[in-house]
């Protein structure tokens, strides 16, 4: 009998004892070769199956009488049967058309390519990969991803991401790694996701969706192709490889893939891009009972970031899109952010079907390698970033010296952008006098290494009943430090804090990063500042079972899990010497959630699905400790987060309306969160911390299409948001170096809106086949309600202290900024070639922002400084991300 | 096999369209030295163009000077200005940019286009620069690429031109000077304390001041003692000139020790400084005004207005001037650094009384006098005597200057003579007095006007009194003070001689106020508490001869206190009958501290048997270790206690650590620290997880009689 992958719920033949007697089975087939199409994903009745293999599926257990089955995949265009389900209902082969503007769906334009170090939480798109044929989902994953949209307002944490059946959200962030597998598109094209609270039969889940992207190489797609791409965005030319050969007479099944993606500079100035890809599939099918399969992937990359800057100097330049990161240096554009990351992944599965009604499935992934980030460091120097406050023309009070300030900005490079012969000259100068360098490239390291093992057991106990059960452990070690990248023609350095000299004159130990090293002379290579490892243990243990009846599917899911982390620390810090070297308390945090939902079906067509939940979360790392690059401390408040989350939808499907509307209601409580950031005024890294943060997300979301003539359907998508503060949480301010005392104060922050997404989203497009295998997309979007994150020091008694009621200025200083929204316009064409009958050649554009809006905000943040002297809130302005204007990607691809 | 080779070719066309693609850029060429060239001459000399200058004006005319940096920023000491150079002289460019020092180098040529610039002076110290509100001001960063050319590689700084302290003239100002032979009137202060954006220290025999900004990189370095040679920019202010170095390295040779920090007093009429102590506090910012205490030593000779020298003293007969003494701690001082010239303005009691010239027999008795702590003669100096005749005393004379002794204070309190000679003052004195007990006062009497009104044997018919004396066998009331002993308190109870007739002969040290008591000389007010005086052999706040007490009773008292981390502070409390407290915990938060509480420092000279004990309460202790009592004999009385040794002293038995019950140690003998003088510490740690609370009453130093 055919191997099923252990997530399908229903793909066994009929027992005797069903109380609903009708079943379908069918053969799925890509239309061109009349290729069999496995991992196609294939729904009756909200009932899903993956095909195999051999496209072959099977679906039992169904009441009799007319239904719709729905097939869907990712790259190909979602197909809609309406049949009469029978006894044992045989159909047809069902032929499925690859959609060619699809092809790019893989996030690859997200914020991963901005340098958002200097930013709160830096932000990411929304993690669902769909293959669902949501129109919703399939608008928000990419179309909205352009402006930074988050579903729902969730941060990335809430939509986790399965590699092969394997959890890889960053375990300090929850953030999902889109670029641990960047490059890899074809590979990794096959997913199962759910929305919002939808449960799954491989995790418990969370409150935004999970998606999980299947490795197994007897499920990918037999071909070999070729693909060559060329684009404006991140990088102009993209190669690609992939050979897989389905399950083999041998029972072995193998995928290998391979890619370089480069470019000397892509849509901002100063971005260059090298990147590789490499990916090994092997299966191996034993018996009946038991697969094995070993899966291993790299995506080593390297990369010039992006960096925002403030308004002045877009207005002055003309540009939204100036970026402060690079400048010239022999003549070459040379960028200071440079992001290095190679995070290989392996992952071994083994499949075991227990017997026809269980299957158990046990992973083991670890993953390790490197990532890091440069970024320029100076002593006892001027700031050598371009767009430093002090080199504004707005810094000058003189208009004659503005004026000419401004002058040197638009017409010397060396003034606007950063002056790398200026800094050589510095350290030359510097070594003549046998002195370190002053200017200094340095290596900022995160080595992640994560190693999990997971159990997951799907039993069917009947046709109405499913249990899923599974154990999820996890062992994540993230080592921070930061090594020197380039001496910039000096020789040494030596690894004191300077902040700290300078606010503690004449004090040889307080300065001191590595205190058991005094003054040490670091070189190239040479660790120094910080040296620490967070480590966290998770272990998981959870439960879900799913009710199907005829009107009614129901489900309930519950989550035990207990989360350890500490800090271990290798440098004895000379600012904090009692607690910087060895390990930290161990922060230990047992939580729960539960969940469970309806769907009533009023007819085939029309569902009704309620879903609530309510969870406990620990704290991520990067919320818990305060400045981990100097000390062991934690929040004053470590508690779990508390999440409640409700959703209602309702479905309806016809063979030439689809739609669905959800309006969902989360409220968070007890958030943390901790900014560290250098302080000019203070002239210090301080570290703000804020605790006991409640938010709530409410909203609606609508995706619909609908048959319109001549094969072309219309669709829509929608999403009105309200995401809120809703209470008046504290923050305490610590100075790092503890030069001053710390400072706790009430946040005024009820009604502030969540910010770095765009509330509300639209698009209205069309999706016409033509002749001939002809496709296209366009679509129109609309993006508003965008909210810049905010400086909360600014919204303390503290900033409008002294200023009288009704004082202008206090509406000025607390009010929160509304980013400008705005409409774009994406267009994407796609046609395929059938050449020699064997080969084909695919064609396809997707041009994105045709009216070329560089207005719209896709984000930014105030600067975490305020002018409590003068209250002027145009001394630090805020710093400003733009969407990138026209912008387009030309794929060809060659299959065969 | 075919899928073998599928994969072969695949993997082979990405590898060789790889290689043709391989175009991202590696490694960067590292720009090579760039050596600064100008293209033009100068054609006017720094002298030329300092002596054209008579106001504030912007230059017209293509004016081009050249010259070598010899200041610039990189200590801090200067800002935003380069000093530059040449054969003819010097001239500060007041140029608004931070951290010059990377791009102009010490010995770095520079040209300078003076035309559009601007030429001012800012109290006679003449700048190039640029205007700035009306005066000279700073050249705009971005003008500067204009104005101001790097020519050639760094080059050797030229000499500092040696001068000598008498022949300044502003000719050298803004040049690179050295001087020899320099004494500075500080030695051992730090360079610029934090507490001011600059400081101005003296040098012995000049008027001329070197002047440090807070910022530099050395200002909490000490100034040298001794004689050596310095370097620096010479400057002026108005009249005053000024010498900047620019880092410690512009002192050479100087091989003097720093004195020890003299302990003394607080400035206080009972508890004036002494000498040391007034030399190292002169002008101070803001000033320091208080009593000086010393012997008089001298007066400066007439004619003399700066000393140099011992020989512009008289230290003997005759004495030439009478507008000053100098003071000292040792009668027979004759190093004028030691000493403190103290002014005595003309038509003031105390010219009238103390000057050497009239009244030659004062040399050698002790003078207590206030005034302000500033520089006289260009050595320490006491100056600004208000004229008030309270405001100072002599040995034999002055305001009730009599031969008593004593200040008053529980350590060191007035001896009987003392306390008759400053009855009913105003206001009255309070303080410690300390006797033998001679007698009581007879029942009834009310006003005591021959010995017969008084018992100075058994039997004694009143409780409510005490006479104490000087002498154990006085009977001369007038050498006795009479001592109030309030109904109902410890001082009645354990000392009143109807109860205890064994108390006759022991001495008392009592506090009240000095005023007539059965109308002779009293000692009156006293709470009479047991820890407002102390009975030989039992009562009070010991038994034993305390060599030192302290009880907090209303305040820290003799103790000091030093945060080295974190916004709590020792502060006074009232529990324990008066304590002082610390805790890192507020508001339910643990905030990082470490603080000390630091006595005074105690002379354990010609002590034998010094033992320790202390009162304390601790609770949510969370170790021992962090509730440290230390000692340290290098302690130097003030600033950060981190900077001295200190030794645990251990073998208390403390508090439990979990109540806010009160408990007095064990004694513990300091008798390795006898013969020299101590500081004893508290010192209070915790983190931000966990913070203990300690009170410590009172502190107890014992010794063998």
């Amino acid at each position: 009998m055919a191997l099923l992958p252990f997530y399908v719920i229903y793909a066994q033949p009929l027992s005797s004892d069903d109380q609903q007697p009708g079943s379908v089975t069918g053969r799925v087939l890509e239309s061109q070769i009349r290729q069999p199409l496995t991992s196609i994903i294939v729904s009756i009745e909200g009932r899903q199956v993956l095909t195999d293999h051999e496209g072959r599926f099977t679906i039992s257990g169904l009441r009799l009488g007319p239904a719709e089955i729905v097939f869907s995949g990712a790259g190909f265009i979602t197909k809609t049967l309406d049949i009469e389900v029978k006894a044992q209902t045989r159909l047809d082969d069902v032929f499925l058309i690859a959609d060619l503007t699809e092809t790019e769906k893989i996030p690859e334009i997200n914020l991963e390519m901005i340098d958002m170090d200097d930013d709160a939480k830096a932000q990411n798109i929304t993690g669902l990969l769909h293959s669902t044929g949501d129109v919703f989902l399939s608008f928000a994953s990419y179309t909205f991803g352009q402006a930074w949209f988050r579903n729902r307002g969730y941060d990335a944490e809430f939509t986790p991401t399965y590699v092969g059946n394997s959890m890889i959200n960053d375990a300090e962030t929850g953030r999902t790694l889109w670029a641990i597998w960047g490059g890899l598109n074809d590979a990794t094209r096959n997913s199962v996701s759910t929305n919002g609270l939808e449960p799954t039969n491989y995790s418990f889940g969370s409150i935004g969706g999970v998606s999980n992207i299947i490795t197994r190489p007897s499920r990918q797609r037999v071909q070999t192709k070729f693909t060559y791409s060329v684009s404006n965005r991140s990088y102009t030319h993209r190669l690609m490889f992939i050979h897989s050969t389905g399950l083999m007479n041998n029972n072995w099944a193998v995928t290998v893939s391979g890619s370089r993606r480069w470019g000397n500079e892509g849509y901002i100035r100063g971005t260059f891009y090298d990147a590789w890809a490499y990916y090994l599939g092997l299966e191996k099918k034993f018996n009946d009972k038991h697969s094995l399969e070993f899966t291993a992937f790299a995506a080593p990359v390297k990369r010039g970031m992006q960096g925002g800057s403030v308004q002045e100097i877009y207005d002055l330049l003309g540009s939204n899109h100036y970026s402060p990161n690079w400048g010239f240096q022999n003549g070459e554009v040379r960028n200071s952010r440079v992001r290095t990351m190679n995070q290989p992944v392996m992952i071994l599965n083994h499949y075991w079907k227990y017997n026809s009604n269980t299957d158990i499935t046990t992973t083991v992934s670890y993953m390790f390698g490197k990532t890091g980030t440069t970024a320029l460091n100076w002593y006892n120097s001027a700031d050598p970033r371009p767009d430093y406050y002090r080199n504004l023309p707005s810094w000058f009070a003189d208009t004659s010296v503005k004026n000419a300030v401004a002058e040197t900005w638009r017409t010397n490079s060396a003034v606007s952008q950063i002056n790398w012969d200026a800094l050589y000259q510095a350290n030359y100068l510097s070594l003549m006098e046998g002195k370190q360098a002053r200017y200094i490239i340095e290596d900022r390291r995160n080595d992640m290494s994560n190693l999990n093992l997971n159990t997951v057991i799907n039993h069917r106990v009947n046709e109405n009943i499913t249990i899923n059960r599974g154990v999820e452990l996890s062992n994540y070690t993230v080592s921070y430090f930061k090594t020197i990248d380039d001496l910039l023609g000096g020789e040494f350095w030596v690894d004191i804090d300077q902040f700290a000299e300078r606010d503690f004159i004449g004090n040889d130990t307080i300065i001191q990063n590595d205190l058991d090293n005094p003054n040490r002379i670091v070189k190239e290579g040479d660790i120094f500042g910080y040296d620490y490892k967070l480590r966290q243990q998770v272990g998981k243990l959870w439960l879900s079972s799913v009710f199907s009846y005829r009107k009614i599917d129901f489900f309930v899911a519950a989550q035990l899990s207990s989360t350890t982390f500490w800090r271990e620390g290798f440098m004895r810090n000379g600012r904090h010497p009692e607690k910087s070297l060895g390990e930290s308390h161990k922060y230990n945090f047992i939580d729960y959630a539960l969940k469970g939902g309806a769907t009533y079906k009023f007819t085939g067509r029309l569902f009704l699905e309620g879903n609530m939940a309510y969870m406990t979360q620990a704290p991520f790392m990067r919320n818990a400790f305060v400045s981990p690059r100097t000390r062991h401390d934690v929040s004053p408040k470590l508690v779990s987060e508390k999440i409640f989350s409700s959703e209602a939808s309702l479905h309806f499907r016809a063979p030439m309306v689809k739609a669905r509307l959800t309006a969902y209601h989360t409220e968070f409580k007890d958030q943390n969160q901790i900014l560290s950031f250098y302080h000019d005024d203070y002239r210090t890294l301080v570290n703000h911390i804020m605790y006991g943060i409640n938010t709530t997300h409410q909203g609606i979301e609508f995706g619909g299409e609908a048959y319109m003539f001549y094969d072309l359907w219309l669709q829509a998508a929608l999403n009105i948001g309200n995401y809120r503060y809703t209470n008046r949480p504290l923050a305490t301010i610590a100075f790092d170096n503890g030069s001053r005392p710390d400072t706790t104060e009430l946040a005024y922050l009820k009604n502030f809106f969540v910010f770095g997404t765009p509330q509300t989203a639209a698009a209205l497009g069309i999706k016409w086949v033509g002749p001939g295998y002809l496709f296209v997309n366009a679509s129109v979007n609309y993006f508003d309600d965008i909210y810049l994150s905010f400086n909360p020091e600014r919204r303390s008694q503290g900033a409008i202290e002294n200023l009288g009621e009704g004082d202008p200025r206090i509406a000025e200083i607390t009010r929160q900024e509304t980013l400008s929204g705005g409409y774009t316009v994406d267009v994407s064409v796609g046609k395929s070639f059938r050449i020699k009958r064997k080969y084909f050649l695919q064609l396809n554009l997707s041009a994105n922002n045709l009216l070329n809006n560089k207005k719209i905000s896709t984000g930014g943040y105030e600067q975490l400084r305020f002018d409590f002297q003068e209250k002027d809130v145009d001394k630090f302005p805020p710093r400003y991300f733009y969407m990138i204007g026209t912008n387009y990607f030309l794929n060809v691809a060659v299959r065969f | 096999m075919k899928d073998i080779r599928k994969i072969f070719i695949g993997l082979l066309l990405l590898g060789i369209a790889t290689y043709f693609a391989a175009c991202v850029k590696g490694d960067f060429d590292e720009p090579p030295v760039y050596i600064p060239k100008v293209d033009f001459n100068s054609n006017t000399t720094i002298a030329a163009l300092k002596s054209s200058y008579k106001s504030l004006k912007q230059i017209e005319e293509d004016i081009i000077i050249q010259g070598i940096v010899v200041g610039n920023d990189e200590s801090g000491n200067l800002f935003k200005k380069l000093i530059i150079q040449d054969s003819t002289a010097g001239i500060e460019l007041a140029l608004d940019k931070t951290n010059l020092y990377n791009e102009f180098k010490l010995g770095q040529r520079v040209f300078v286009k003076c035309k559009g610039m601007y030429i001012g002076d800012y109290n006679n110290l003449i700048q190039l620069g640029y205007l700035y509100e009306g005066s000279i001001g700073r050249l705009p960063e971005v003008f500067m690429s204009q104005h101001i050319f790097r020519d050639s590689l760094p080059g050797k700084v030229p000499e500092p031109q040696l001068t000598a302290l008498t022949g300044l003239n502003t000719f050298l100002v803004s040049q690179l000077v050295k001087f020899e032979n320099i004494t500075f009137v500080d030695p051992g202060k730090e360079w610029a304390p934090q507490s001011a954006d600059a400081t101005n220290r003296s040098i012995v025999g000049t008027t001329m001041v070197v002047r440090t900004s807070k910022y530099a990189n050395f200002a909490s370095d000490l100034i040298p003692a001794g004689s050596g040679t310095v370097t620096g920019i010479l400057s002026i202010f108005q009249n005053t000139y000024q010498l900047t170095i620019r880092d410690t390295s512009d002192l050479k040779n100087f091989g003097g020790t720093i004195p020890p920090p003299p302990t003394g007093g607080d400035g206080s009429k009972e508890d004036p400084y002494n000498v040391a102590q007034a030399v190292q506090m002169q002008n101070a910012t803001p000033y320091v005004i208080g009593f000086v205490k010393g012997y008089i030593v001298g007066s400066v000779k007439a004619g003399v207005t700066s000393i140099t020298s011992a020989d512009d003293i008289d230290f003997s007969p005759p004495f030439t001037s009478a507008t000053n003494v100098l003071v000292a701690d040792e009668a027979g001082e004759t190093n004028f650094m030691n000493c403190v010239v103290v002014n005595l303005p003309a038509g003031t009691s105390l010219r009238g009384d103390v000057n050497l010239q009239n009244n030659p027999d004062n040399k050698g008795k002790w003078l207590n006098v206030k005034g302000t702590l500033r520089s006289y003669f260009g050595i320490a100096g006491l100056r600004d005597f208000s004229g008030e005749a309270d405001d100072y005393d002599f040995e034999g004379g002055g305001n009730g200057g009599g031969s008593g002794s004593g200040s008053g204070t529980q350590n060191d309190p007035y001896d009987v003579q003392s306390a008759v000679e400053k009855q009913n003052a105003n206001p009255y004195v309070v303080g410690w007095v300390k006797g033998y007990i001679v007698g009581s006062v007879k029942k009834d009497i009310t006003s005591i006007s021959s010995a017969d009104d008084i018992h100075f044997a058994p039997p004694f018919t009143s409780a409510t009194n005490v006479l104490i004396a000087d002498d154990k066998n006085e009977t001369d009331y007038t050498k006795c003070v009479v001592v109030n002993l309030p109904a109902g308190k410890p001082l009645r109870s354990e000392v009143n001689l109807v109860d205890h007739p064994d108390n006759l002969g022991k001495w008392l040290k009592v506090t009240g106020t000095l005023r007539t008591y059965f109308g002779i000389a009293g000692l009156r007010d006293s709470n009479g508490g047991s820890e407002d005086f102390e009975l030989e052999d039992g009562g009070g706040s010991g038994g034993e001869d305390y060599l030192f007490v302290e009880d907090f009773k209303k305040d820290l008292g003799t103790f000091s206190t030093y945060s080295v981390d974190g916004d709590q502070v020792w502060e006074w409390a009232d529990f324990d009958g008066g304590c002082t407290k610390m805790t890192g915990f507020v508001d339910g938060t643990h905030y990082v501290n470490e603080d000390w509480l630091i006595s005074p420092q105690i002379s354990l000279s010609g002590q034998t048997g010094v033992k320790m004990s202390f009162r304390e309460a601790i609770n949510h202790i969370t170790s021992y270790n962090d509730l440290k009592v230390l000692v340290s004999t290098d302690f130097i009385g003030s600033g950060n206690p981190n900077t001295a040794t200190w030794n645990e002293i251990s073998g208390f038995t403390r508090a439990a650590g979990n109540s806010w019950t009160f408990f007095e140690t064990n004694e513990v003998s300091l008798a390795v620290y006898e013969g020299q003088n101590i500081y004893i510490a508290f010192k209070y740690t915790c983190s931000s997880s966990a913070s203990s609370t300690w009170e410590v009453g009172k502190v107890m130093l014992s010794a063998n009689r």
